[in-house]
């Protein structure tokens, strides 16, 4: 079975401008995080998916067609970046504006567009116009048209910008279970925490090249010039240390605090696996133990500084 | 591959397919062809709500309402003094035909006068920033991220930019061609005017529409495509005419976006100065007006990843 998406040596230039470079990678189906500073190509990536930007070198492929086909695009549902729209049509105009695009009747349009906005909580507002909607309203309703149709593959670019908190978690809990459909979304975004929570699966970008892609803690794990960090919270953290101190895989040790301690190693499983031990045989309690940098914002970090040439 | 949709999506580095056994729409869908039209509607419903277009429609419906009363007074005095005690009897039949054709050649000129000043607010509103907004606010990412050609959104976009104008014109012909039925002329030829007006009209505005989508391709900014749409028709108008007396060549007249119009106008009328190879070249212009804008604003549309950039 071929990958939902590929893109195979892919490159685009905007006259001197690099937007990616060689970009090969396969994307299946689920929730895939895009990631990457300003200016590292999501938006053009996104855009090489929908036609809308044609690559230098290189081909898109959806389910094995090259884009741009009307066929695959019948397929596909995109949320872009932009915040206005057709400001005198209502949202639920505008929506089934968009499914009447897309190849529905006219009456199936307005009915999709009713369903579609009340799922992503716009019952009410559904009837105003686009022109009143606050930056929130605008992403849910950005979400709506892309969804719509039923599309199999969804893109979503920065579906989080401008939302407040609540709307947040609301808009992260709206794709988990779009993704949860079994259909193939990619949210581009440079807000790591929300991505982190949506999914494991991401795609890193950085200065129009493919820096990393597949799952967070694999990733971390290739991630071997920066010795992995462990948290350890214990009455007695200098005891712990000493023990420690014999161990190969440790790299270094640091005291935060009264009851806290910072391991640096280069072999987070066995380390794991040593530390509860250790403290047994010493009659130490331990209270936590947390791993600081197997988060997508170290990993993020930390693949950026290597890609800058950064010191680890 | 399929698995239940309940389940939770796989994850490997290795990059492992992971089939949920998704099931899309596969309902029925209406053609591509359809798109203009939709596009259109949905931009005419959008324009109805501009002061700015409300505002020429109703200067539109003042303009018919005048026109229709005068020219159907100038029509039904005829009548009205003949059966009169001044009239002095019947018309002869000659004097009867020749006024017959003037007043069939008026329902041409005056429905493209009447309505000549709406008809260009309405494009200038409706059609000169319609690529430019578009190009504003990005949207184009929402029409060609579906099945849309551009081919098939400027044709929506013709149509959105002509069709109020279109309305008001074509309802100005209604009028006069109803007027001309119930004073002067037969079923005949008032079907014979409201024919070679609804071509008229149609020529008018589809060159107008394809110059205002044109400019409005080349910029983003509505205001400035507005600007340039407005310099074209009567700066064009200006400069030709200017030209044309100065080398005393009345096809020279004929070359701007609303003259060359008028010019078949007065063709239609049997009333035009241009005769022998001369004759084709207010045609030639409004192609070549007509042809060239729409071949710009489809080039643009081609290369829409150029303004995005």
């Amino acid at each position: 079975m071929s990958a939902v998406l590929e893109f195979v040596g892919v490159s685009k230039w905007y006259g001197a401008v690099l937007g990616l470079r060689d970009v090969s990678l396969q994307i299946n189906p689920g929730i895939t995080g895009l990631l990457g500073p300003n200016g590292a190509g999501k938006s053009t990536l996104l855009k090489c998916m929908t036609g809308e930007v044609r690559p230098s070198r290189g081909e898109v492929r959806m389910f094995g067609r090259r884009v741009p086909d009307p066929e695959v695009f019948r397929k596909l549902g995109y949320a872009p970046e932009i915040e206005v729209f057709f400001e005198e049509l209502t949202g639920r105009e505008f929506v089934a504006h968009l499914a009447e695009i897309s190849g529905f009747a006219r009456d199936e349009a307005d009915r999709r567009a009713a369903a579609v906005l009340q799922r992503v909580g716009l019952e009410s507002a559904m009837n105003r116009r686009v022109s009143t909607y606050s930056k929130g309203m605008r992403q849910r309703t950005k979400l709506a048209q892309a969804i719509l149709h039923e599309p199999e593959v969804v893109l979503l670019d920065e579906p989080m910008t401008g939302l407040d908190p609540l709307g947040r978690a609301q808009m992260v809990a709206l794709i988990q279970s779009i993704g949860a459909e079994g259909r193939t979304v990619i949210v581009s975004s440079h807000i790591l925490d929300e991505v982190e929570v949506m999914t494991r699966e991401i795609v890193v970008l950085y200065q129009g090249q493919l820096l990393a892609q597949g799952d967070l803690h694999a990733i971390r794990g290739l991630i071997d010039r920066h010795p992995h960090h462990l948290a350890l919270r214990t009455p007695k953290p200098r005891e712990l240390a000493a023990a420690l101190a014999n161990e190969d895989f440790v790299v270094a040790l640091r005291f935060d605090g009264d009851d806290r301690l910072m391991v640096e190693t280069r072999d987070p499983d066995r380390c794991y696996s040593a530390v509860p031990r250790i403290a047994k045989q010493l009659g130490l309690p331990l209270l936590s133990l947390t791993s600081p940098d197997d988060n997508l914002g170290a990993v993020f970090r930390y693949l950026t500084m290597g890609a800058r040439g950064g010191a680890a | 591959m399929a698995t239940s949709p309940s389940l939770k999506p796989a994850s490997s580095p290795a990059g492992v397919v992971h089939s949920l056994a998704y099931t899309r729409y596969a309902g029925p869908r209406r053609s591509p062809a359809m798109v203009p039209l939709v596009i259109a509607r949905y931009a005419l419903m959008a324009q109805l709500r501009q002061r700015g277009v409300k505002v020429a429609l109703l200067v539109g419906l003042l303009l018919l309402t005048i026109f229709a009363a005068a020219m159907g007074f100038k029509w039904a005095l005829p009548t009205i003094v003949s059966g009169s005690a001044f009239g002095g009897g019947a018309m002869a039949a000659p004097q009867l035909a020749e006024m017959v054709r003037e007043g069939e050649a008026d329902v041409l000129t005056m429905t493209l006068r009447a309505q000549f000043l709406p008809a260009f607010l309405l494009v200038l509103w409706c059609g000169a920033g319609a690529i430019s907004a578009d190009l504003m606010a990005g949207a184009f990412q929402f029409h060609f991220s579906r099945p849309v050609s551009p081919a098939r959104y400027l044709a929506g976009r013709m149509l959105s930019a002509s069709g109020w104008a279109l309305a008001l014109s074509m309802a100005t012909l209604l009028v006069l061609c109803i007027e001309r039925l119930a004073f002067q002329s037969t079923p005949l030829g008032a079907a014979r005017a409201f024919g070679l007006g609804t071509v008229a009209v149609l020529l008018e505005l589809t060159s107008m529409s394809a110059v205002a989508l044109g400019v409005s391709s080349l910029t983003r900014r509505k205001g400035l495509a507005q600007a340039m749409f407005a310099a074209i028709v009567f700066a064009g108008w200006v400069l030709f005419r200017s030209l044309g007396a100065l080398i005393r060549a009345p096809w020279v007249k004929t070359l701007d976006l609303v003259s060359c119009v008028d010019a078949m106008v007065s063709q239609f009328n049997h009333d035009s100065p241009l005769r022998g190879a001369q004759a084709a070249i207010p045609a030639l212009a409004w192609l070549v007006w007509t042809a060239g804008a729409l071949a710009l604003a489809g080039w643009r549309l081609s290369r829409a990843e150029v303004n995005r950039v």
